[in-house]
């Protein structure tokens, strides 16, 4: 079993990033399950997918004893928090929401061979603990062996998660620690989480091979796995055709106007799934359906869904009844958005929403499953 | 049971109505028990009194060559010529009951945190480290009663004001949130975080006691135990004993049931403080000061009122107060 995890927030520009990796994820047929934890409030509504998993955790940013805004503690606090919710205990790919897959990576490791993606540009060179510049001096207070060698490693990562629990709590402790010792926002290092990572596995003993999992914009080949978009992708002439953090989704791109290689592979699978959201293709591509053991009753008007995974009974209004009752596990989610602007003679593609937004909640109330079809 | 205007025994006609639409007819005499059963059973219901247990009922038909048997349940209703009246005595309800469950005794197993290995490899080494250079500073361990028969193993008491303390406050720190989450229990605002090191060797206890018993330990709320000693383990026994809670009212004693964790280097056990546990007695056939087993305890003790400036671990972490907007997610509980 592998999982492909990235943890997010729950705003605009996570929902689209997320939309596109679960898009890539389903593209490459990647083994296992999608999980996407969002670190939010209990009271914000959490984003609905297709396929991946969203579980909510709670929100880190700013530390509830540091006060400090710092978004990347959501990524060991919700990790951790997620592995003792769930006790999971398999492979992990852990992603960046600003990662897609160009191919599956269904490598399954075991505990002590963990791999991550090569990080180049590492600090290194000075006589600071682990030979940190001397810049991180201070971590002499706070590490016990500083002699020990940092594995140059970064997110994306393949690790069992018996080997992530052990590390999670002192990751997210040692990111604290190296924010703590700058009193302005604008002086912590925006990497802190980074080498805070990589402290606490040499820490840990937990062993990581360097790999270049992720492709980066300016790679020209496009043989592995996984692709980094967070940088700016250029033309052929070295201009900025596309930037992350400028896009509104879902603009139109155009990848013929990048320069060959991992940029304009990117730009052609967003352009794909920004057609195919446009004309409500990914409809045509899910087809739910029903779960083993749901039963139905109708009491009045009202009909009720006993979901076994439910204590309460799950109560349809007519919309959702109808929707449900074309649920047969043939029919797409598009069959059925048809079905119903037929049966109410309403234009095509004036219900899509609607039963996409049904379809969601059933599967996040586990009536259905929403499976990929041919 | 009489009939309506007369002092003499009659043969009643009676139509039974039972559920599915099904009817029966038959004539029994005013005093027959059947007829009794048939009115009681309807009588009794509506009642506010607790649902009745459900009779069987044999009527007899065509002049005893038959008869018609079902359940009190599927009888709708009677009709009788001539009518009769009903003049049924129907048990009195029951008295209230006193609220028993203010009173009423119940054992719960108390809830328990293991985080296996809690501190790095050379933390973790260090530790030990720091415990066999410090050998002279252990003092025996002694209870309020001083009673040398409760408690045998040796303490170095002032050990929360040590740099190796604050390594496994600061990571226990980090845990909190997660702690709370899985005891089930809402972030509280510390006052202070008190810590002891021990050493158990060959014949050494502590019988059963809890953490928080008297004023000076009273807010002493999760009792966070780390264990480390050289491996392979030197020596037997040593498990702490977290027994079950008789409760009854707010009086809280322990049961004779519970359950053992044993001591695994670099494991960190967190339970309520108010939980009765015992170290069990350990052999440690070198009776060497280095084969002991080590456990630096640490209360996290909760503040009466929050206290946003004060400190904890190496000093970053404001655990004074807790974040109002932190506590457990709605759709996850703990």
């Amino acid at each position: 079993m592998i999982y492909t995890v990235f943890v997010t927030g729950n705003t605009e520009q996570d929902q689209w990033q997320a939309e596109l990796l679960e898009y890539s994820w389903q593209n490459v047929r990647q083994a296992g399950e999608l999980v996407r934890l969002v670190a939010c409030g209990a009271g914000q509504a959490l984003p609905m997918h297709a396929l991946a998993r969203v579980v909510r955790t709670r929100s880190w940013s700013p530390h509830p004893f540091l006060f400090d805004h710092y978004a990347a503690y959501n990524t060991p606090a919700a990790l951790l928090e997620w592995i003792l919710q769930e006790r999971v205990d398999a492979s992990l790919l852990l992603l960046d929401s600003h990662n897609v897959l160009f191919n599956a990576l269904n490598e399954e490791v075991a505990c002590g061979q963990a791999v991550g993606n090569e990080w180049g540009d590492m600090p290194r060179g000075g006589d600071a603990p682990f030979g940190l510049p001397g810049e991180y001096q201070y971590l002499q207070a706070y590490c016990v062996n500083r002699g020990l060698r940092l594995p140059p490693v970064q997110f994306p990562l393949l690790i069992h998660s018996r080997d992530l629990k052990k590390i999670l709590a002192r990751w997210l402790e040692l990111t604290g620690i190296i924010r703590a010792q700058f009193s302005t926002q604008a002086g912590r290092p925006g990497n802190a989480h980074k080498l805070a990572y990589v402290i606490a596995a040499a820490e840990y003993g937990i062993a990581h091979q360097p790999r270049k999992l992720a492709l980066t914009p300016g790679d020209r080949k496009t043989d592995s796995a996984i692709m980094n978009y967070s940088q700016p992708i250029a033309s052929a002439r070295s201009e900025i055709i596309w930037d992350m953090q400028t896009y509104q989704p879902w603009a139109a791109c155009q990848p013929k106007d990048a320069k060959a290689g991992a940029g304009r592979e990117f730009l052609t699978l967003l352009q794909q799934y920004q057609t195919l959201r446009a004309s409500f293709g990914h409809f045509r591509m899910r087809r739910p359906r029903r779960r083993m053991g749901v039963r139905e009753a109708s009491i009045l008007d009202n009909m009720l869904l006993e979901v076994p995974s439910r204590a309460e009974p799950l109560s349809l209004n007519r919309s959702a009844a109808a929707i449900w009752r074309l649920c047969d596990n043939q029919r797409t989610m598009a069959d059925i958005a048809e079905a119903l602007e037929e049966k109410f003679q309403v234009p095509h593609q004036a219900l899509c929403a609607d039963v996409e937004l049904a379809l969601h909640q059933l599967k996040i109330d586990g009536a259905i499953d929403l499976e990929i079809s041919a | 049971m009489k009939e309506a205007g007369s002092g003499q025994l009659q043969q009643i006609a009676v139509q039974v109505f039972l559920e599915g639409g099904h009817r029966h007819e038959l004539v029994l005499r005013e005093d027959a028990p059947e007829l009794a059963s048939l009115f009681r059973v309807l009588a009794s219901r509506g009642t506010n009194m607790a649902e009745p247990a459900e009779e069987f009922l044999q009527l007899p038909l065509d002049s005893g060559r038959s008869a018609c048997s079902f359940h009190s349940s599927q009888l709708v209703s009677v009709i009788t010529q001539p009518p009769v009246l009903v003049q049924i005595e129907l048990p009195e309800p029951p008295a209230p009951q006193p609220d028993v469950a203010a009173t009423a005794a119940f054992v719960y197993t108390p809830r328990h945190v293991i985080i296996d290995d809690f501190l790095g490899l050379d933390e973790h080494r260090d530790m030990l480290a720091y415990a066999l250079a410090n050998q002279h500073h252990f003092a025996p361990g002694t209870v309020t009663s001083n009673d040398a028969h409760y408690r045998q193993n040796l303490v170095i008491m002032d050990f929360h004001a040590t740099p190796h303390s604050v390594l496994i406050q600061n990571r226990l720190l980090t845990w909190f949130p997660y702690i709370t989450q899985m005891l089930g229990m809402e972030l509280f605002p510390l006052e202070f975080v008190e810590s002891q090191l021990t050493a158990s060797n060959d014949g050494h206890f502590f019988r059963m006691h809890a953490d928080g018993g008297n004023d000076e330990t009273q807010q002493r709320t999760l009792s966070c135990i780390y264990y480390f000693f050289r491996e392979p383990r030197p020596f037997a026994g040593g498990a702490l004993r977290l027994y079950d809670t008789w409760q009854q009212g707010e009086q809280r004693t322990p049961a004779a049931s519970w359950q053992e964790i044993e001591p695994v280097s670099n494991r960190m056990v967190v339970f309520p403080s108010d939980s009765h546990h015992e170290l069990m007695r350990i052999r440690c056939p070198s009776r060497q000061f280095a084969d002991s087993r080590f456990a630096a305890t640490n209360w996290l003790r909760r503040a009466a009122q929050s206290s946003p400036q004060a400190t904890f671990g190496w000093g970053h972490m404001h655990c004074g107060v807790a974040p109002a907007d932190f506590g457990l997610p709605k759709d996850q509980p703990a």
